[in-house]
């Protein structure tokens, strides 16, 4: 694929970040994290083009974003759990998180791409957003449909267990596998639709009564 | 290259193994608290319910009881000359003495006193006598010798069989309701049977408003205790529940 076509698809970050400005003063501050992450990856992919138009790879973008997006996303699913009961549970996460990606980068410089340590925080955030969807089906009488955190890591499973089988792939090369060149395109239209996901979970945030943090319920600002 | 692609390809089967695993493992471990909080919300609302009893109860008989009795002390006192004041005194004192044992009854119906003294089976038995000939079912209740009811279980037991002999005259058209209690080495069970007209315990608990069964259950799910109900269309109804043995 070329690589315009996949920066514009993964422009649709923008979508979620004109809702996320438009309902700003609706949402709860336990979402701001999240915001951050959008923002955060929007830079990400602005940068990303620039580097692999002018030094031809963007490996360091990536990796340095790689390690933001897990530290953002540890702390957001901290901050959803909402109980000092998981304080220490993610202070270790982030410190062995931190470690691996200082260890990593360390092993095979910043320059190089390694799938090691992206895989690792994918399938550690796929079982974050399990344990936070199946809590929310037993203790929430929320509509879940309508419910942004059930929303935002459905997303997160969806786009970090297919993270998980895209860096199996560039691991493996598209070159050498015609399944794994597949799947290494159908990241970009898999980005596109998570964006979407992300801007249908930022509209309901605060929106009515189906958001745990809804001010509906909750005037914490 | 194969060597690559297969440990590839199996690392990223294990983790989405892994994933699935966890999802189960996840679900299984929600639910079992769920029902555990379900049964504690249960459980302190039966508590509620039966201490919100305890007081009506005790203000019906304490306080509205003497009262009345004190009324119709009073209105014994009174000498009236004339036939018709005195008629109407007495039909008057007649419908205290009513409204008296009318408050005993739902005092008794609410919580049976002498629950703590006497013991399940006077309980039950008392409660049926009371009954008497005013139903159309003929209650025949037994506890088997040596059984042994914990003391914590009597007041849901005697529940459950208040509500058993309430369905029965209510909706079986039965003429003819067992109940027994037996000692098993594994849990006490308590058996009911009736010769009614049954119904599709399915449909009804789809479809039934009522809240008999449904407090049956309840009142079983905080003794722990199994609930089983045989019935179908004109073939009368059945029900065991088995207590265990630690309850």
């Amino acid at each position: 694929m070329n690589h315009v076509i996949n920066f514009l698809l993964s422009q649709a970050i923008i979508i979620p970040i004109i809702v996320a400005l438009i309902r700003f003063k609706k949402i709860d501050k336990a979402y701001y994290p999240f915001l951050i992450l959008l923002l955060v990856g929007f830079l990400t992919e602005l940068a990303s083009f620039f580097c692999i138009n002018v030094y031809k790879t963007n490996a360091p973008v990536l990796k340095i974003y790689s390690l933001a997006e897990c530290c953002i996303i540890l702390y957001q699913v901290y901050l959803w759990k909402n109980s000092a009961k998981y304080n220490r549970t993610f202070v270790v996460l982030v410190i062995i998180c931190v470690v691996f990606w200082v260890a990593e980068t360390l092993l095979f410089t910043i320059n190089t791409f390694s799938p090691y340590f992206r895989v690792f925080y994918a399938f550690i955030i796929v079982l974050l957003s399990i344990n936070q969807i199946n809590s929310m089906m037993f203790y929430q009488s929320v509509t879940l449909v309508r419910n942004p955190v059930f929303i935002i890591s459905l997303a997160f499973i969806i786009f970090f267990l297919y993270q998980i089988v895209d860096e199996a792939s560039l691991f493996i090369g598209s070159d050498q596998s015609a399944v794994a060149n597949k799947i290494i395109m159908g990241f970009g239209y898999l980005n596109f639709f998570i964006n979407l996901m992300y801007a249908v979970g930022v509209y309901f945030m605060g929106n009515s009564k189906d958001d745990p943090y809804s001010h509906y319920f909750n005037r914490r600002r | 290259m194969t060597d690559k692609l297969f440990y590839t390809v199996s690392i990223t089967s294990i983790l989405i193994a892994i994933v699935i695993i966890f999802f189960v493992i996840s679900v299984i471990r929600y639910h079992k608290r769920y029902t555990q909080l379900q049964k504690e919300r249960i459980q302190a609302q039966i508590i509620i319910q039966e201490q919100e009893r305890k007081r009506i109860a005790n203000d019906l008989h304490d306080s509205l009881g003497p009262m009345l009795s004190t009324v119709k002390l009073f209105m014994s006192s009174i000498t009236v000359n004339d036939e018709t004041d005195q008629e109407s005194l007495n039909k008057a004192s007649g419908y205290i003495d009513d409204v008296i044992s009318n408050l005993r009854e739902i005092s008794y119906n609410l919580l049976p006193s002498s629950l703590d003294r006497n013991g399940l089976e006077i309980v039950i038995n008392e409660y049926i006598s009371r009954m008497g000939s005013s139903v159309p079912v003929s209650i025949n209740f037994a506890i088997v010798k040596g059984a042994m009811i914990p003391k914590k279980a009597e007041i849901h037991l005697f529940r459950i069989i208040q509500e058993i002999v309430h369905n029965t005259i209510k909706h079986s058209g039965a003429t003819i309701l067992k109940i027994s209690i037996a000692s098993h080495p594994d849990g006490l069970y308590l058996f009911s049977e009736d010769n009614g007209r049954g119904f599709d315990a399915e449909y009804t608990r789809e479809t039934s408003a009522g809240l008999g069964l449904k407090s049956i259950e309840n009142r079983c799910q905080v003794l722990d205790a199994d609930f089983k109900l045989i019935t179908a269309k004109n073939e009368g109804c059945k029900m065991i529940i088995k207590v265990p043995v630690n309850n």
